[in-house]
């Protein structure tokens, strides 16, 4: 039975979905679970955690670990992965993820691979499934060393619902912290605001909506539903939005279960940032515009008038 | 300040891949600089002109790679090394990473470069496993660059909770961001100069290691095939009076799509 | 009358103007040469239409009343210069007469009634011009004290000579000419004061002075007349008006062939022409002779301010504030321009190189201590123009803006690196896939897929290349165009071949914005390819595809027969090849790109085919033909951000909703994108449809 380690993905004190998506794929193809968590005040989250289907969690809780720094992360994992003996260490996808996993595989002399939409275990041998050359075709990779280290891509796993685990706490001994790359400071995200990475439903915007007004209108549909508020490369350089909200190729990758792209036109660099999602509403006034290529739903019209009766027609249902 | 920075050839991302019996049809493809690497070229020829840096750069493999490399040149890179050995046609990141070590090893740098991945492969392993190889301090995915001294520098990371600002010491190594600069268009001028320069062209062997050193014959992981992606296809669209057409559209996403 | 006095004049006056002649002469002669001595009979013909005949003031529809003014005040200057010659000889010999002007001949009577009656048209023009001037103030004039000071010159010349001739008359008919007057009394025309109404009005005006006081004013205007004609001379060369001097001959060695200088091939790898910063126009002193001139010449009217589509939508581009600047700097530098030349003549291949290398020092230090991009003319400035030409279409005196702002590009993209960076997007994507926009080369020939089109490597034997041009093969709109032609040509049976994947930019906006480099490097591939397939004719949807092939390609080594699809189709419908259908509904007016009608002057083709297919004719826009008004596409201004003033396109836009009608023409696939952006955002794309001619015709075929 092979023993998969899953790094926690926490953050503002949250524990996020793709944990719970990467322990269910283990769980599926019959791994032994574990989760390691590393940051300063987390150990409350141990019930989450063990929740969210592992057997045992490895916790380094330490104030030294409050921001996040991946020199000290990949020493926290490497040494769950060691106590756990994983042979596959898998990372959810995030900023964090990215950064620590191959340092994680370098000290480990494992490979690493990242981005993954799916594992296949054969006996010893290991392959995944990810994208490359900007998502145009996809590689079948050969594992040839006996540990992998793996970021997994967003929404690529699928929770398992009544997922369960047992709670079973190591503590680690926080390491040092790295004296050469110290962090000086956070110049954080709004507080409060849905991420994008982590929202059930992304509503974005892009060209159409034409200025702040539009912006204004979109989100007011956004936080009805509470779904995270993305934008288009375009919204982003003409100012009305903030960077962390790109959508896209050099931006964030996003899959909800919904994502609507209004006044969007489908740029192959803003689709590369959300073809993963389930279910994709357009709207344009454009009806040759490239993103009904990819939309299941597709709305031909003003969106100056569309968003209004959507809001509307939206309340209507969730009453 | 010495600045090492690492070019990679890859295939142009604009044209459309074809996959045939599990590989990519090479014909009528056509090779550019990975867009990250270039973002790293800018940064380092910036931080040459703003703080008088001397700048090497180092491409592994892909063939004749001189057009490109003069390109950099071109850009103000003023020395350009080249790593070119069959034995590395399946290299992997950790196989790059071990040749970049050499090569560092080889010079007197106090800051490595590189893009934070690679169009081709899309991995963004190579430049923090030689990070590791190293033992160097690394950030990676920084969107800006500051000098502070002879030995520090101080970065900007974009991380998950909003801009990480870190200070680290020298010799370092940086991944660098798209949004990290606009890379300059190689003038005319730039181009005439670079045809004057030498590359230095080296197989393993004049670098100073061999194929077992760098682990050629085993990399960790090895492409198996490549098949086409799935492709997204078009859905339902909708045109006509706005409100009949939106209200359709909500009934179907909360009771065929279910995600309402 | 006194031809010590009148000797001393002459000399005088002649001597000053001949040594700023002199001066003004030998800068032009130090500037670059170029090569305006040949064609001399078309040379002639246009100095006679467009100078004397003054076409372009006269022969313009609007502003006709003042071309007209102009003209007389012209016309009045040519035919009085020579009475004063005839002035001049009555200053020396009492009773001068000019050969065969004398009163022997009624040639001479012709000339004074003629003379006579200009002395007083003139003079009313004059007056106009003042007024106009000082109370009608026209936006386009530079009002200056010059004019006003000049025009004043001449009605006071008129007036002095008037009174001169009243003066005579008076002491002649009423003071039984005591003075023994000369005056023109032969038997068979009769006396010379039945032909010059004018002076015998004059003369009534001051028939009530004495015989004394009659003959100080006839000697004082005289001489006052003459004083005033060398103060004249000598002023023009200082201001505007030397264009009085300047405008025949720079007319005359206008460029031949197309309607300007053609943009000059770099030898970007020529060591030394970087070394003295000649690639492009870095320094005032790179200018050429026949631009210096157009810098004397530009007589600051401002017809070109008002067509300017930038200047309309205030933008800092003022053409012939423009002319100034360079002009002064052209003269801040004068001294030190013509000494330069000097230099550069003393140096000798075979001399020694340490001595040329001396020589080209000192040569340097004597270069202008201001920047001709920064401090003479503003960076915004240089790079608003959207070369359209109307400038030069309107401009009097046939100055060449255009050629000066592509060349001063050159210098600034390949010696300064300093252009707008937004380009390089576009710039890059040229370089690597053969299109502005960056789409993959491989899916250039895509939009044809189906449509049953031949690739020249499938097949090159056939009668035209079709080049598609990168609009009509990425741009999903101009691919509607494309897919048009395509219909048309298969009906008409027509024996055609694309390109496809092999088919690259022709580099039309890369050279408009000064960048030579990649226009050479995307030419180059483009005609190996076409002499490798051995093409003759090629047809193209865009009149900058079409301009580029037929004009700048040759420079290059590729020499083909291009024509735009209007002047295709024309041909097809005049074959009876295929035949139009007056089927379109609604109003109709066309829309005259800039590079199909004022670079290539197809004007009458897309005329004819949309009157053969419009039910309700067609409706000419109030800017339209030779005065068409740019979409703000051109020079490369597509691939930048219009920051300033307002959108030109929006201008234009507005001037066609204004003419209220159902549809608007296009023949370019820039003016199709810009227009129907305007008129989304004007939000009348559903009432007035936008499309390219190819797509009017497809629909109305038999």
């Amino acid at each position: 039975m092979a023993k998969v380690l899953v790094i926690a993905d926490i953050k503002q004190g949250v524990l996020k979905s793709s944990t719970v998506e990467l322990l269910s794929k283990a769980k599926a193809i019959g791994a032994e679970t574990a989760v390691v968590a590393v940051g300063s005040n987390i150990e409350f989250l141990t019930p989450d955690l063990a929740n969210a289907g592992s057997d045992t969690q490895y916790i380094a809780d330490d104030p030294s670990l409050e921001l996040f720094s991946a020199g000290p992360y990949a020493l926290c994992v490497v040494d769950a992965a060691k106590q756990f003996g994983a042979d596959l260490i898998w990372f959810g996808f995030s900023e964090s993820g990215k950064a620590v996993a191959p340092r994680v595989a370098a000290q480990m002399d494992a490979a690493c691979a990242t981005e993954i939409t799916d594992v296949e275990l054969s006996g010893d041998q290991v392959e995944v499934i990810r994208p490359a050359i900007t998502n145009k075709v996809m590689q079948r990779v050969k594992v040839n060393t006996d540990k992998l280290v793996a970021v997994v891509r967003a929404g690529a796993f699928e929770a398992t619902e009544g997922i369960t685990g047992t709670e079973n706490v190591v503590k680690l001994l926080p390491p040092a912290p790295d004296s050469k790359a110290v962090i000086k400071e956070l110049v954080s995200d709004a507080i409060g605001e849905i991420d994008l990475a982590d929202a059930d439903i992304v509503i974005s915007v892009g060209r159409g909506v034409k200025d702040q007004a539009g912006v204004d209108l979109v989100k007011e549909l956004a936080n009805d539903l509470k779904a995270g508020f993305g934008s288009s490369r375009a919204m982003v350089d003409g100012g009305f939005m903030a960077h962390n909200k790109q959508v896209g190729q050099t931006g964030k990758i996003v899959a909800p279960s919904l994502y609507m792209a209004i006044g969007i036109s489908g740029a192959i660099q803003h689709l590369a940032g959300m073809t993963g999602s389930k279910v994709i509403l357009a709207v344009n006034k454009d009806t040759e515009a490239p993103i009904f290529n990819v939309a299941d739903y597709g709305i031909v019209g003003d969106l100056f008038e569309v968003v209004p009766i959507l809001r509307e027609e939206i309340k209507k249902i969730k009453s | 300040m010495k600045i090492l920075t690492t070019v990679k050839k890859v295939v142009d991302v604009e044209l459309t891949m074809h996959v045939k019996d599990g590989a990519i049809v090479e014909d009528g493809l056509q090779y550019v600089i990975n867009a990250w690497d270039e973002n790293a070229v800018e940064a380092s020829v910036q931080l040459k002109e703003n703080n008088g840096a001397e700048t090497t750069l180092v491409s592994i493999g892909g063939g004749d790679n001189t057009d490109m490399i003069r390109r950099c040149y071109a850009m103000g890179i003023e020395n350009g090394i080249h790593i070119d050995d069959p034995a590395l046609d399946k290299a992997d990141s950790s196989i790059f990473a071990k040749v970049l070590q050499k090569v560092y090893e080889k010079g007197d740098y106090d800051l490595v470069i590189t893009g934070k991945q690679a169009q081709d492969t899309d991995s963004g392993q190579t430049g923090i496993i030689l990070a590791e190889y190293l033992g160097l301090p690394c950030v990676s995915n920084v969107i800006a660059i500051e000098v502070m001294d002879d030995q520090h520098i101080k970065v900007s990371r974009s991380g998950d909770a909003g801009a990480e600002i870190v200070e680290l010491e020298l010799p370092a190594v940086v991944t660098v961001d798209v949004s990290i600069n606009e890379p300059r268009l190689p003038q005319m001028r730039g181009i005439m100069m670079a045809k004057k320069k030498t590359i230095d062209v080296m197989d393993l062997a004049a670098l100073g290691t061999s194929h077992d050193e760098v682990g050629a014959a085993t990399p960790k992981s090895e492409i198996a095939e490549f098949m086409t992606s799935k492709l997204r296809k078009a859905g339902q669209k909708f045109e006509g009076d706005a409100a009949e057409i939106t209200a359709q559209v909500v009934d179907l996403l909360a009771n065929e799509a279910k995600v309402l | 009358m006194n031809p010590l006095l009148m000797s001393l004049l002459l000399i005088v006056g002649l001597a000053i103007f001949g040594r700023t002649m002199v001066h003004k002469i030998l800068l032009l002669m130090a500037l670059e040469p170029t090569d305006r001595a040949n064609h001399i009979k078309e040379r002639l013909k246009n100095m006679v239409i467009l100078a004397i005949g003054q076409k372009r003031l006269v022969g313009r529809k609007k502003e006709w009343v003042s071309g007209i003014m102009h003209a007389l005040i012209f016309w009045g200057f040519c035919i009085l210069s020579i009475r004063t010659l005839t002035l001049f000889g009555e200053g020396f010999v009492k009773g001068y007469q000019l050969p065969f002007l004398g009163d022997d001949y009624v040639l001479g009577y012709l000339y004074i009634a003629l003379k006579d009656v200009m002395e007083g048209i003139v003079l009313v023009m004059v007056i106009y011009a003042i007024f106009r001037r000082a109370f009608l103030r026209p936006k386009r004039l530079h009002n200056t004290w010059e004019a006003y000071f000049v025009l004043g010159m001449i009605g006071f010349l008129m007036i002095s000579d008037l009174l001169l001739d009243g003066a005579r008359y008076n002491l002649i008919l009423l003071h039984n000419n005591s003075a023994q007057l000369h005056f023109f009394n032969n038997a068979q025309f009769g006396s010379e004061f039945l032909w010059t109404p004018i002076s015998v009005g004059a003369a009534s005006l001051i028939s009530g002075m004495s015989a004394h006081a009659t003959g100080l004013i006839l000697v004082g205007m005289f001489w006052l007349h003459v004083i005033t004609i060398m103060i004249f001379l000598n002023f023009l060369p200082l201001g505007k008006h030397f264009h009085v001097i300047t405008a025949l001959p720079n007319v005359f060695l206008k460029n031949l062939g197309y309607p300007h200088q053609k943009t000059k091939l770099l030898a970007l790898e020529d060591e030394a022409a970087w070394e003295d910063e000649s690639l492009g126009i870095n320094h005032i002193h790179q200018l050429n002779w026949k631009q210096g001139l157009d810098l004397y010449t530009c007589t600051e009217c401002g017809r070109c301010k008002e067509v300017c589509p930038t200047y309309t939508t205030d933008k800092p581009l003022n053409l012939h504030d423009f002319n100034d600047k360079l002009k002064l700097e052209l003269f801040d530098n004068a001294r030190n321009i013509i000494k330069r030349a000097k230099l550069s003549a003393t140096i000798k291949q075979d001399s020694d190189a340490d001595q040329n290398a001396k020589i080209k020092a000192e040569m340097a230090a004597l270069n202008s201590k201001k920047q001709l991009i920064g401090d003479v003319i503003a960076e915004d400035t240089l790079w608003a123009c959207t070369t359209c030409r109307a400038c030069e279409e309107v401009c009097p005196v046939t100055i060449e803006h255009v050629p000066r702002i592509i060349a001063m590009r050159q210098g600034q993209t390949t010696m300064a690196e300093a252009y707008p960076k937004e380009l390089n997007t576009s710039l890059k994507g040229l370089e690597r896939n053969g299109n502005p926009w960056g789409i993959g080369y491989d899916k250039r020939a895509d939009w044809a897929v189906g449509l049953d089109v031949k690739m020249m490597a499938d097949d090159a034997d056939v009668d035209y290349l079709f080049w598609v041009g990168c609009a009509g093969s990425f741009d999903d709109r101009s691919k509607k165009v494309s897919t048009s032609l395509v219909k048309i040509l298969q009906k008409a049976g027509i024996s055609f071949a694309i390109l496809g994947v092999e088919e690259k930019c022709t580099g039309d906006f890369a050279r408009r914005v000064g960048n030579e480099m990649l226009f050479q490097m995307t030419a180059q591939e483009n005609i190996e390819t076409l002499n490798n397939y051995k093409v003759k004719k090629i047809i193209t949807a865009c009149p900058h595809c079409l301009n580029t092939l037929k004009h700048e390609y040759p420079q290059m080594g590729g020499n083909y027969e291009v024509i735009h699809h209007t002047q295709f189709i024309d041909q097809l419908v005049k074959t009876g090849k295929i035949t139009l259908n007056k089927s379109l509904e609604g109003s109709l007016t066309y829309h005259d790109p800039c590079y199909l009608g004022r670079y290539n002057s197809v004007y009458d083709q897309p005329r004819s085919i949309l009157q053969s297919i419009s039910k309700d004719g067609l409706k000419e826009l109030n800017r339209h033909g030779r005065e068409s008004f740019c979409c703000g596409a051109g020079g490369g201004r597509m691939w930048m951000e219009e920051t300033i003033g307002k959108r030109i396109y929006l201008e234009r836009a507005e001037e066609i909703v204004g003419q209220q009608v159902a549809n608007v023409a296009v023949a370019c696939p820039f003016c199709l994108t810009m227009l129907e952006d305007g008129m989304k955002e004007l939000e009348k794309e559903e009432e007035i449809k936008t499309q390219d001619i190819c797509e009017l015709v497809a629909k109305n075929m038999a």
